[in-house]
């Protein structure tokens, strides 16, 4: 038996269900007004769903027609017509929407707004919403945070199912912080869309990486003196118990004028790999004058793939975090990758794959598709935390022609990151500030067999007008075939105790070892023949 | 408590009508007492309204205490008690008021107590007409609702419950049968509670809505002795049995007794309220600098009796430069102040008392937000922290932004005129050019953007900002070379009024910037020469550096020369 289902929980579904029952017999179609003028143009509706390319599974796609005191809405697939409308708001029920999302599959659904101002009513161009035939995984997990980046008060990793609006907490760092010992909560991953095997990161207050390995949850410690920080970044191999980190020292300061607001910036970063089994640390990149960072294994977990920016401190007199700051927009990331071999645990020479900063850019957030081909990040000016840059786009590079091209149908001129692909190839989901600037949400897009790009949506919500009223931004989507079975209670528990201390193995790779002076650049022109690039 | 401070509680609130602010709140135990607090709190808006409500609130909680324990009339004066100490509360949170994340907690504390006293009554009623299954029920009820709707006084409701049946000498049987019930459910509800989902720490279900004040690792108990007495209270009323005495001595005894009673707690909210004038002060400041009201601000600066806060002067500084007289004023009026009054181990910083509107006046927008969102975060959501918000988006041209903010504060009771005014800014550049505001604040923003960190100091770093600063307009260059004075770095003064000069010109020279010149000045003027000659004759008379200062203030105390002289303490906090 589920070790989730306890008697508050059946009562819980039982009123849901209940409810449901009652709300589903109450749904009113309006009827489509008999006279109306025609508007050759398409309505301005929140979200935006015009024609979009959705999946077959997903909830109710709601939203409020601007400008409009009252709307109705007609959604026609065959013979099949539905009318909905409340005042401006368009609230599906989602039992017929799901009816009509299956007959739809892999093809559009007309779609027609009526709209009333005053006593007139008019009618706008017809849209479309086509339906895909792929699946989206059922479930997304993301971290949702005030955009401060000093508080940490109310921070939590929610799940939620894409097939309705159901949305639960994972963990809430309410659980376990007080008014005097604040914690904080972030990166959560997963090994290959199951949740059996899942981590996240707390900081501060009672702090550690709750390592999740096969359903049992410990908190460990990644610490050591080898290493520059625990875990950050983090990355689970696809199929054996090894989690790949970027260990960073990161920084943030504030922009006195730009709409960026803020700059995240790491001083320095190494990769490393932790062996959950043997609770063992290795480097696995860290040279003092690269900062490798965003590690990502390759969908067959025999390449990682990670970020890595060059920088060198040319004045002794200054400290690193001072040069840095001072030569933030000196600071470019460039795609690598390196080779593992499965069996003996062992990475080769690291291969170059996109100078980004020879187009006086930076490239972060590596992110294979699950079929190999694409490889998805997001580029800006400069920098690594493009969350905060309003020039970050996502990017897609053709694994076998090297070929990079912007997703121009997702990206907007806000800033775009933290995407990732669903578990079937054809979703991407991702982060955006366009509805505001300040305010990250989630959109998702559909990626076709030819690997393009279609216009990306928002993460539709019960009420159209939630984000409007909604404080929090959304950070870190990842995809789940399956819900988190452990309860935030569990987890709460898991992180009072203490922390399981690993060891480090040197690999000869630690930032001492393998001597300051030699950059990857010059390891790569005389080991690799694979750069594709002029080196730096 | 004044006006002010009424005014000031429901700035620090906010009440936004709708499913997401209420659902934010009453996702969790003790909820709806802090969403209906939120609600009644906006009526501070008119102080004497929102006064209003509370009166009534505690007159209803008198009325039933009198009904619920009987009291007769020589014993109704001890119903007193719980009322002062929630007026306590209140008189007595100070600078707490920027500290505390418990919203409505103004009127929540006074509801929790009126659902005790309203179940109690009920209780009492119930048990005199039905069968202990009933009240059995009705206990189970009250302590299920009463926590989830009011948090730790719903378990309080349930022991007095059992209290008052010991009180009442009920059947020994009922009574051990109710103290099962009511030790079950007080064990039990938080824990279900918490295993249903809320977001607490274990630890905390059986306290949840209880008012601690806490700051890092120091826990304020002061502000929480209130509500220790009314819990005390509700144990000891609960047991007491009002009779009728025929003696009249021990009548008179029990009124005088009674009298006392009262006496002493109608005292008690002014001996135990936060009444520093200068903290009254900052309130009326922050009001007219919000409301660019600046020759008032001029006037309330004046009426200080003691040494001012560092905020009362960063206040007044923007007030001259707006009236053209920081440079004839700045120093002379004071350049250093102190820290505020002192409340426990309180550790006050401006970052929370009224940085983003300062943030906002010297036009660091950025910063603005920045402050005003973290405080959200942190502290609860306010309207003064919202308006900020609102402002700095409309300033950024972040229009979409702007009307998020906006949305919200539309849907308040008092703040959608003003909300109503700034939408039409963020959609017309051209009436927002018109605003008053915004005419003040644009010349004060720097174009070109730096990144750096204010480490929690706003008026350090505006001081640093502004000494280090290549000014682009008059307003700037005044503030830059008044800062870099107030800072006494020779390298960065030079700088500023070369600056200055070049931008000014040589004509109308402000007093302080002359009075800087000649600090540097090969040729130095007669008066300067005076002051450097009775500052050496006090040297020489063997007086300390502080003994010179003060002996020379009443003759130079107006200068910047004494300023450079004589304050090295420059406090920032």
């Amino acid at each position: 038996m589920n070790k989730n289902i306890n008697i508050f929980s059946v009562i819980k579904t039982t009123c849901i269900i209940l409810t449901s029952v009652v709300v589903f017999s109450c749904v009113s179609h309006p009827d489509v007004p008999e006279q109306y003028t025609t508007e050759d143009k398409l309505p301005e509706i929140y979200p935006d769903y015009v024609n979009v390319v959705v999946p077959p599974n997903i909830a109710p796609l709601n939203f409020l027609v601007r400008n409009a005191d009252e709307t109705v809405v007609r959604f026609t697939y065959g013979n099949t017509s539905l009318t909905y409308g409340e005042k401006n708001k368009v609230m599906i029920d989602e039992k017929e929407w799901k009816d009509l999302l299956s007959q739809a599959k892999g093809n559009n659904i007309k779609v027609e707004v009526f709209a009333r101002n005053d006593n007139a009513w008019k009618a706008y161009k017809a849209f479309n919403i086509s339906v895909a035939e792929e699946d989206i995984d059922q479930y997304i997990s993301y971290r949702l945070i005030y955009p401060s980046y000093v508080a940490y008060e109310m921070l939590s990793i929610n799940q939620r199912d894409l097939t309705s609006f159901e949305e639960k907490d994972i963990y809430n760092n309410e659980m376990v912080q007080t008014e005097k010992e604040n914690q904080c909560i972030n990166c959560h991953s997963y090994q290959n869309y199951k949740t059996d095997n899942m981590q996240f990161h707390i900081r501060q207050h009672l702090g550690g990486t709750m390592v999740v390995h096969n359903g049992k949850a410990q908190k460990v410690d990644l610490t050591n003196d080898s290493t520059i920080s625990a875990g950050v970044y983090p990355s689970w191999h696809p199929t054996l118990p090894l989690i790949a980190y970027s260990t960073n020292f990161t920084r943030q300061a504030f922009h006195t004028r730009d709409k960026g607001k803020i700059e995240v910036i790491d001083t320095k970063s190494d990769i490393i790999l932790y062996d959950i089994e043997k609770q063992e640390i290795t480097t696995v990149s860290g040279y003092s004058d690269e900062m490798e960072s965003f590690p990502c294994w390759s969908p067959k977990g025999d390449m990682l793939y990670y970020c890595s920016a060059h920088f060198e401190n040319n004045n002794d007199s200054v400290p690193i975090e001072a040069a840095v700051f001072t030569r933030y927009k000196e600071i470019q990331y460039d795609i690598y990758r390196k080779p593992f071999n499965l069996k003996n645990h062992s990475f080769g020479d690291a291969e170059l794959i996109y100078e980004a900063s020879a187009d006086n850019l930076s490239a972060t957030f590596p992110r294979i598709s699950p079929d190999g081909k694409y490889l998805l990040f997001a580029m800006a000016h400069d920098g690594c935390f493009h969350v905060w840059h309003p020039d970050a786009d996502l990017y897609m590079m053709d694994i076998n022609t090297k070929n990079v091209r912007k997703l121009e149908n997702v990206n907007s001129d806000k800033a775009e990151s933290f995407h990732a692909w669903s578990s079937n190839g054809r979703w991407i989901i991702f982060v955006s500030r366009r509805d505001d600037g300040n305010y990250s949400r989630l959109y998702i897009a559909y990626i076709d067999k030819q690997g393009k790009a279609h216009k990306a949506f928002e993460l539709p919500q019960r009420d159209p007008n939630f984000y409007t009223y909604f404080m929090r931004s959304y950070n870190v989507p990842e995809f789940m075939t399956e819900p988190v079975k452990i309860t935030p209670h569990e987890f709460a528990a898991a992180i009072k105790k203490d922390a399981i201390k690993t060891s480090y193995k040197s690999s000869g790779k630690s930032r001492e070892a393998s001597g300051r002076v030699k950059s990857v650049n010059q390891e790569m022109q005389t080991d690799s023949q694979k750069v594709t690039t002029p080196i730096k | 408590m004044n006006n002010d401070f009424l005014y000031t509680i429901q700035d620090c609130s906010l009440f936004s009508q709708g499913h997401t602010f209420m659902s934010s709140l009453t996702n969790k135990p003790g909820g709806v007492i802090n969403w209906a607090g939120c609600f009644l709190t906006q009526f501070f808006y008119y102080p004497w309204l929102g006064t209003l409500f509370l009166i009534i609130i505690w007159t209803l909680i008198y009325v039933l205490c009198v009904k619920t324990y009987k009291l007769r009339t020589h014993d109704q004066a001890y119903t007193i008690i719980p009322i002062t100490a929630l007026l306590c509360s209140i008189t007595g949170v100070g600078y707490w008021i920027y500290y505390m994340n418990m919203p409505g907690y103004w009127f929540a504390c006074s509801l929790g107590c009126l659902f005790t006293i309203l179940s109690l009554y009920g209780y009492t009623r119930i048990k005199t007409v039905g069968p202990i299954a009933i009240s059995l029920l009705y206990l189970i009820a009250i302590t299920i609702t009463g926590y989830y709707l009011c948090g730790w006084w719903g378990l309080l409701t349930a022991i007095c419950c059992v209290l008052l049946d010991i009180r009442n000498k009920s059947d020994k049987r009922n009574i051990i049968i109710t103290s099962s019930v009511c030790v079950v459910l007080i064990a039990s509800v938080p824990l279900i509670a918490y295993y249903m989902g809320t977001h607490m720490p274990i630890e905390k279900a059986w306290i949840i809505g209880f008012p601690l004040f806490q700051q890092n690792s120091h826990t304020y108990w002061k502000l929480s002795i209130p509500f220790f007495i009314v819990i005390v209270w509700f144990i000891i009323i609960s047991l007491y049995k009002s009779n009728e005495t025929t003696s009249p001595t021990k009548k008179n005894i029990r009124m005088l007794f009674s009298c006392f009673i009262a006496i002493f707690f109608l005292v008690t909210p002014f001996w135990f309220g936060f009444n520093d004038n200068r903290f009254k002060c900052e309130l009326r400041m922050y009001k007219l600098l919000d409301e660019c009201r600046w020759e008032e601000i001029i006037d309330e600066y004046k009426k200080i009796e003691k040494e001012p806060t560092n905020q009362m002067i960063m206040c007044k500084n923007l007030a001259l430069l707006h009236l053209k007289q920081l440079g004839e004023k700045g120093f002379a009026t004071g350049m250093a102040g102190s820290y505020p009054t002192k409340q426990g181990d309180l550790k006050v910083a401006m970052t929370q008392t009224i940085a983003p509107l300062l943030y906002y006046h010297h036009g660091c927008i950025n910063y603005a937000s920045r402050w005003a969102l973290n405080n959200i975060a942190k502290y609860g959501f306010s309207v003064r922290n919202l308006k900020i918000l609102i402002r700095c988006a409309v300033i950024n041209n972040e229009a979409e932004l702007a009307q998020k903010y906006i949305a919200i504060l539309k849907t308040t009771m008092y703040h959608k005129q003003w909300a109503n005014q700034w939408l039409e800014y963020s959609f017309e550049a051209h009436s927002a050019k018109e605003s008053q505001e915004i005419k003040a604040i644009t010349p004060m923003i720097v174009l070109d953007d730096m990144v750096d960190d204010d480490r929690g100091m706003c008026e350090a770093y505006l001081l640093d900002y502004y000494a280090t600063l290549i000014a682009s307009t008059p307003e700037q260059q005044e503030m830059a070379l008044i800062y870099a004075m107030a800072l006494k770095d020779d390298d960065l003064i030079k700088f500023q009024i070369e600056n200055y000069y070049s931008m000014f010109g040589e004509d109308n020279i402000p007093i302080h910037v002359l009075d800087a010149v000649d600090i540097y000045n090969q040729q130095h003027s007669t008066n300067f020469l005076k002051f450097v000659q009775d500052y050496q004759n006090a040297i020489g008379s063997g007086n300390k550096i502080v003994e010179i200062g003060k002996q020379l203030k009443p003759v130079y105390g107006e200068t910047y020369w004494w300023y450079y002289y004589f304050v090295n303490k420059f406090n920032t906090y």
